[in-house]
């Protein structure tokens, strides 16, 4: 599948009804969108808004979601569920026309439905690597001893530059697409390069070997449950309220036999980090943590 | 106080022929709910404020106001969430064959009473 055939499908309802911003979404994560007015943060919102809502489906048993639909005075914002992992996201400005959106929401549904077995694979394997990653490095946490010490020095920056290696001669974007994907790898290297310097400017932690040896002797499990508590905390504050949902399911697939100690505290601390797309937060939130954790 | 919260709930269950409600702190935290065996309160709570503190940025970014309510249809009935003032969202869970002209006005009547009661 090429992209450039997603772009001509959003072409027809972009032209018709002249959104601020329509996007095909799969889990949450854009594959192309177009819009009036480029704007990073408004689409990482809206983004995170059909990521959000796809839950959904898993929060009320039976919901099987159909569209997301919100209208203010002069604008409305459609989510069209195509599946429950692939939606359509429209936002209008103007005076909100539901019928309308709805309408044109469908079409393209209709149209997309063909190419949803190629949507996920292409979710599959150009945006989830992040994901398999992360997995990667929980399954492996307790012999990389690399991995706890780039938590706290901030530097996790190299396992993030991997994820968008697209070969070239696959997606063939138009304008648009290649302007997002490449101002995404670009943010997601300056990123990690702001954090990298961040962290060696603000910040002279201790290395997993001195940390290790301040305390040789068997973890209290109570201490540990403690510091994911004040941990939990802190993550809520930086994410805000889905914070509390995605702590706990991070800390149900990481602590699953009584297993924590200091190692899969720190594996799990980054795997927290990397849930945070805001690069500012991400140091901040490094930041606040890094008191619990040179406490291990 | 809850109890207080869960009789307002219960109240609007009956007056709307609403099949749940859960009225959720901004940090997605379930204050009080009356929810049927089907919904998840966490995670209706949790989502529910997620969606409307991001459609609010949305909107911010748009220059467009605030997003006050965003409803989501599903085979089986609707999900509505409303914002009450800066400090709660309210969630309401309804049929498919809602008049939702009515669980409108009563969600609107529910929200009064809760905005009273939260100061």
């Amino acid at each position: 599948m090429e992209i450039k055939i997603l772009e001509e499908l959003l072409n027809k309802p972009f032209n018709d009804i002249k959104p601020y911003y329509i996007g095909i979404f799969v889990k949450g994560k854009v594959i192309v969108s177009k819009y009036i007015k480029k704007s990073e943060k408004l689409e990482d919102y809206f983004s995170r808004m059909v990521e959000r809502s796809l839950e959904i489906d898993t929060a009320i048993k039976n919901f099987n979601a159909e569209f997301l639909f919100s209208e203010g005075k002069d604008f409305s914002i459609m989510i069209y569920y195509i599946t429950s992992e692939i939606a359509i996201g429209i936002i209008h400005i103007g005076k909100p026309n539901f019928s309308l959106l709805k309408i044109t929401a469908q079409d393209l549904a209709r149209e997309l439905k063909k190419y949803e077995k190629d949507l996920l694979i292409y979710y599959e394997e150009y945006l989830k690597p992040t994901e398999e990653q992360s997995c990667l490095e929980k399954e492996n946490y307790q012999t990389d001893i690399d991995e706890p010490e780039k938590v706290i020095t901030g530097q996790f920056g190299e396992n993030i530059q991997k994820k968008v290696n697209i070969p070239e001669d696959i997606l063939k974007p138009t304008e648009d697409v290649s302007q997002t994907h490449e101002s995404k790898e670009n943010n997601i290297i300056e990123n990690n390069l702001s954090s990298e310097s961040n962290a060696e400017r603000e910040y002279n932690a201790p290395s997993i070997n001195e940390t290790l040896e301040q305390n040789q002797s068997e973890e209290s499990l109570s201490d540990i449950d403690n510091i994911l508590n004040e941990i939990e905390k802190e993550f809520i504050k930086i994410v805000g309220p889905f914070g509390k949902y995605l702590f706990k399911k991070r800390k149900e697939k990481f602590f699953r036999k009584d297993n924590a100690n200091k190692f899969s505290v720190l594996i799990f601390v980054q795997s927290l980090v990397e849930e945070i797309p805001e690069i500012k937060k991400r140091d901040l939130f490094i930041e606040n943590t890094k008191k619990f954790l040179s406490s291990l | 106080m809850a109890v207080r919260y869960t009789e307002i709930l219960e109240e609007f269950i009956r007056d709307s022929g609403a099949d749940g409600a859960v009225l959720v702190s901004v940090d997605g935290l379930a204050i009080a709910s009356v929810l049927p065996s089907t919904a998840d309160e966490d995670r209706v709570a949790a989502m529910g404020a997620a969606i409307l503190s991001l459609g609010e940025r949305v909107t911010s970014e748009l220059r467009k106001g605030n997003l006050e309510q965003l409803y989501i249809k599903g085979s089986t009935g609707y999900v509505i969430f409303t914002g009450i003032k800066d400090v709660a969202v309210l969630g309401v869970l309804a049929p498919v064959n809602a008049k939702l002209g009515l669980l409108l006005m009563e969600i609107q009547r529910t929200i009064k009473k809760l905005e009273q009661e939260l100061g």
